[in-house]
């Protein structure tokens, strides 16, 4: 919960900081051009604290490799060259101090483009592609180089896990997922990254598998088949029946049974007076009420198995 | 646990050591905790142990010596929720991953059952008690009442222990090569069911006892405008279980007609997946991209078949005799899954963007169809059918070709526009292909004022070619004979007109306060669908606040409501029989019903930050509340249906924290919470372990008694966080 405060607090004050910055200073690229390259222990005279953490990190570590980021290493090969920033003496009236590159304030085509040097293949490959990069979501709003909150540090994220993080602006989302029946996001066994590629991918909703059953059979191998008696919308999509997103219905179904079942089927074969003489204690209505027979709904292997009840 | 025990104390200890040695650093959170609960229910602790007792919340240890780096990594150690991992690299030319982590699924605690688990997935009643119960049926229910008051609580409950480990190297600028492994091993149980026939259910647990195993290799190369990954990789589903057998409750020997003194249901059956992918993105020159991938799967599933029946008074060749001509003793299920995304996106000019694209997913189920002679569905007796019992591969392909163009209109306001026309093809389904076409739009405003808004709106008409209605009647039966209504309409497959709209509104008034209002709305009519789901109703508000009076206090807070509606119709019958006739199209009207659910949602939150004393003392409080209501309203030309009990759902957690700062950096913590859950659900509460009594015959079915139980609970915690 604290982290939730602290995330907001930390775009809000971003937010600020970026509109400020954007009408009161001057860009950085007025001054790179007589700005040189001085090194990051320069950098760590000032920010000795940054600068250690920096060394642990991914990020610094990239310094025993130069080779493989084209010798841009240290602090500069983000920030830009820093020699004005430097000689600015910590004086932040002096219009060398802002000439370091400060990824709040940049734009996020400018920004990201810093990091996309680095980070083209792998999760980022459809990144130039998605959603997020289309409507301006800049890698820094969601990731902190220095001061990273995950546990393992190792995706370097402003919040603790990353559902904090995309509940920030998908805030529809936090309300789904407080419904009694849930997948364990709010509790930290799974995250929104877990189905979703916030870095973009080719599947719609950008998922990071190539379709909905198949995002899902990753962990349920056990529904993958193929049966030898499939159920029709088993095979064509699990969001036809479950809300992954969160319901009151147990097992996230997107209603509650019998009446999602009764969506496709009729009364066939079932001769009750169900619903003009209700009997809650009924085994079609309560508890799992149609599955309380028809339990291998999912597909079954077995040759009696025809109406799932084997 | 003890291993890992030993080995997070030695990691934190030689932290403390040898911090002059190794360029090192971490932190630490741990304390103690009491929590008290009204009532045993395990809705609390669904996904994750709640500490009672000494608690390690987290812990990090970074540490790097000469160019070799590592950390070690946990959270909630010690409870049934862990998870850990540890890292290793040289640089970022090898970089070693591997993590584990307990995913518990706790059902409930007073589950009970009179079924002995005897392993193996067999469970057993006494063979006295079967006895009596086929001897003397008329005392049935008082035995069975008798029996299972004194039923064992049994768990309820299973957890998926997942490892996985990450290779990856970098042997040149550009390239990124990666090994990946993953496990997932899935131990316990959940509710799960086994039928005797009609009105002889019996709720049981599924035993579960499953290894999911994947493997992959990657080859990453990104350069200048050129990105390329290729994968390859395998995946298994392992079941340790093949096979459910369980007593029947009413008999002590096999019948051939009355049914058998067991029954078996087969398991989720072992299955595995070959897959590979291709993705590329390619800058084609200054104003056109190329993106685009190719996925290709293999999966297969060959399980020998259990026997059509454990009954053992059925004769061997009378069920022999139901496999006809099939020779097959295993479904050696095999499908193709193809998938390929193609895009074209074009900066046409600085302020205007498209992009078009292809999309084709195609799930090619290539199982053979086995046209058995009969079956024998409860393990009670053997059906022939001669033709009626062929399993369907249902298969299914879908084909996208969309585009959508951004134009920045006025400096931040950007429109766009955008086109999907869709073609389904179901295989063995009422309905072979449909086609749907959709049209959207959408604008975003980004105003130095400080506002921020986006409104969209969507159409999309979805309409099938035709309707098969021989796929609703048995294939041996007269062409007026069907076995599923043909007034009905399954909703995913069914002509349907769908509106979809959403919008958000964003104001930064000012430094202090920032307001965000954000809506969507969705419905769905199914045209044609005089039975089964009618339409689809769907809209919820939401507004949000974040007011920042002071450097010291900072407040969060929102409150949304959503409400969904939907209408369907149905039929009832009150005979049995396993034909309908038709008559004149329009079936037995007065027989259908209509179920209208009303679903209403709230959900608010506040989450507030005081820094009672800068840098040394702060007080966090955190609140969420989520109410849902639903209605079921029922009708019927002859005004005899009665709606349903409403249900009810509350679910509320408040959290108060304490942080005092001490001058060394050390934070000392203390917590106290509450969390409620109410409900009121006629299906989910209150379930006997033995059917009652009622208007129809279902006094014989035994459940777990797994039923919902309101409660609340209270947790009080002190803490230290420390960083070193």
């Amino acid at each position: 919960m604290r982290s939730r405060s602290v995330v907001l607090a930390t775009l809000f004050g971003g937010a600020l900081l970026g509109l400020f910055a954007l009408r009161s200073t001057p860009s950085g690229s007025q001054t790179t051009e007589t700005a040189a390259y001085v090194g990051s222990e320069a950098c760590a005279e000032c920010h000795e604290g940054i600068e250690h953490s920096y060394r642990l990190a991914g990020h610094g570590r990239a310094e025993e490799d130069s080779a493989l980021v084209d010798g841009k290493v240290g602090c500069e090969s983000c920030h830009g060259p820093g020699s004005l920033h430097v000689d600015a003496d910590n004086d932040k009236d002096a219009p060398g101090f802002w000439s370091i590159k400060r990824f709040e304030s940049m734009k996020p085509e400018e920004a990201n483009g810093t990091c996309i040097t680095c980070h083209t293949a792998s999760a980022q490959l459809h990144w130039e592609e998605s959603m997020h990069s289309d409507r301006g979501v800049k890698c820094v709003d969601c990731h902190s180089m220095h001061e990273p909150k995950d546990p393992s540090r190792k995706m370097l994220l402003k919040a603790e896990n990353t559902s904090e993080l995309c509940m920030t602006c998908h805030k529809s989302k936090r309300m789904q997922l407080s419904r009694s029946a849930h997948m364990p996001l709010l509790e930290g066994g799974m995250d929104c990254a877990s189905c979703h590629e916030p870095h973009g991918s080719a599947t719609p909703k950008n998922l990071k598998a190539n379709s909905v059953n198949e995002l899902c059979e990753s962990c349920h191998m056990d529904k993958r088949g193929p049966m030898l008696f499939d159920h029709a919308p088993v095979r064509e999509n699990c969001t036809t029946c479950h809300e992954p997103h969160g319901s009151n219905n147990q097992r996230s179904l997107a209603s509650k049974t019998p009446f999602l079942c009764q969506r496709c089927h009729v009364a066939t074969r079932h001769p009750s007076t169900l619903y003009d003489q209700p009997d809650l204690a009924s085994n079609r209505l309560f508890n799992r009420s149609c599955l309380n027979c028809h339990s291998q709904i999912h597909g079954s292997n077995h040759p009696s198995g025809k109406y799932f009840l084997r | 646990m003890k291993c890992i025990r030993l080995l997070v104390a030695a990691v934190l200890v030689s932290t403390l050591v040898v911090p002059r040695v190794v360029l090192a650093e971490g932190e630490v959170k741990f304390g103690t905790q009491n929590w008290w609960q009204t009532a045993n229910e395990a809705k609390l602790q669904e996904f994750g142990e709640f500490p009672n007792g000494a608690y390690l919340e987290n812990f990090l240890v970074t540490g790097k010596v000469g160019s070799f780096a590592g950390n070690l990594w946990g959270t909630d150690l010690f409870l049934n929720n862990q998870a850990m991992g540890l890292s290793f690299d040289k640089g970022i030319r090898w970089q070693l991953d591997g993590s584990y982590q307990q995913q518990p699924h706790l059902f409930s605690l007073i589950a009970r059952s009179p079924f002995t688990d005897q392993g193996a997935g067999a469970y057993r009643l006494p063979d006295s008690l079967q006895r009596a119960n086929q001897e003397d049926p008329g005392g049935y229910v008082n035995r069975m009442t008798s029996e299972l008051a004194v039923a064992p609580y049994i768990p309820l409950s299973h957890r998926t222990n997942v490892s996985d480990a990450r290779l990856r190297v970098r042997p040149s600028r550009g390239l990124q090569l990666e090994l990946n492994a993953e496990q997932r091993a899935r131990t316990g149980t959940k509710q799960y069911a086994m039928s005797f026939g009609f009105s002889n259910a019996n709720e049981i647990t599924e035993p579960i006892n499953q290894r999911m195993t994947d493997v992959s290799a990657a080859a990453n190369y990104g350069r200048g405008g050129v990105k390329l990954r290729a994968l390859v990789g395998y995946s298994r589903f392992d079941n340790k279980i093949d096979a459910l057998v369980l007593d029947n409750p009413r008999r002590y020997t096999d019948s051939p007609t009355t049914g058998s003194s067991s029954g078996r249901l087969d398991l989720y059956p072992d299955n595995h997946a070959v897959r590979a992918q291709f993705d590329l993105g390619a800058r084609l020159n200054s104003m056109f991209r190329y993106s685009g991938t190719l996925g290709l799967a293999r999966l297969e599933q060959d399980d020998p078949w259990l026997p059509f029946t454990i009954n053992s008074a059925i004769s061997p060749a009378a069920v022999d005799s139901l496999y006809g001509s099939v020779t097959a003793r295993s479904t050696d299920g095999r499908a193709l899954r193809f998938t390929q995304n193609h895009s074209f996106t074009a900066r046409v000019t600085d302020r205007v963007k498209g992009v078009v694209r292809f999309r084709q997913q195609h799930y090619d189920n290539e199982t053979e169809q086995f046209p058995f002679r009969g079956v024998v569905q409860y393990d009670q007796s053997l059906v022939r059918d001669t033709v009626g019992f062929i399993n369907r591969p249902f298969g299914n392909q879908q084909i996208t070709v969309g585009t959508d163009w951004d134009a920045r209109v006025a400096d931040g306001v950007n429109v766009v526009l955008g086109y999907d026309y869709r073609w389904r093809e179901h295989t063995y389904r009422e309905v072979e292909n449909d086609v749907e076409n959709e049209i959207r739009g959408k604008v975003f405003a980004d105003l130095e004022s400080g506002i921020h808004a986006a409104a969209g709106a969507s159409f999309a008409s979805r309409r099938l070619d035709e309707l098969l209605l021989e796929d609703y009647r048995r294939a041996d039966a007269p062409d007026t004979v069907y076995i599923e209504n043909p007034l009905l309409r399954r909703f995913d497959v069914a002509d349907r007109d769908r509106t979809d709209a959403n919008g958000e509104l964003g104001y930064m008034v000012n430094e202090q306060l920032d307001v965000t209002v954000s809506g969507d709305y969705q419905r769905s009519d199914y045209l044609d669908s005089r039975l089964g789901l009618q339409n689809d109703e769907r809209w919820s508000v939401l507004g949000q606040l974040a007011y920042t009076p002071s450097t010291v206090l900072s407040l969060t807070g929102g409150y949304g409501f959503g409400r969904t509606d939907t209408d369907q119709g149905s039929q009832e019958r009150t005979t049995a029989g396993t034909t309908i006739p038709i008559r004149d199209g329009n079936l037995e009207a007065g027989t259908d019903w209509t179920a209208l659910i009303r679903d209403r949602n709230d959900f608010g939150f506040v989450q507030s930050t005081w820094q009672v004393v800068p840098r040394s003392f702060k007080l966090v409080a955190n609140y969420w509340v989520s109410r849902d209501q639903v209605k079921y309203l029922l009708d019927n030309e002859t005004n005899t249906a009665i709606d349903l009990p409403d249900t009810y759902y509350l679910r509320q957690e408040g959290r108060l924290e304490a942080h005092y700062k001490l001058p060394d950096g050390t934070d000392l913590i203390g917590k106290y919470g509450y969390d409620t859950w109410k409900v009121d659900d006629f299906a989910a509460q209150d379930i006997p372990l033995l059917g009652v009594a009622g208007a129809s015959p279902t006094a014989t079915a035994i459940y777990l008694g797994a039923g919902y139980q309101k409660y609340t609970a209270h947790s009080l915690a002190i803490g230290l966080s420390r960083k070193f």
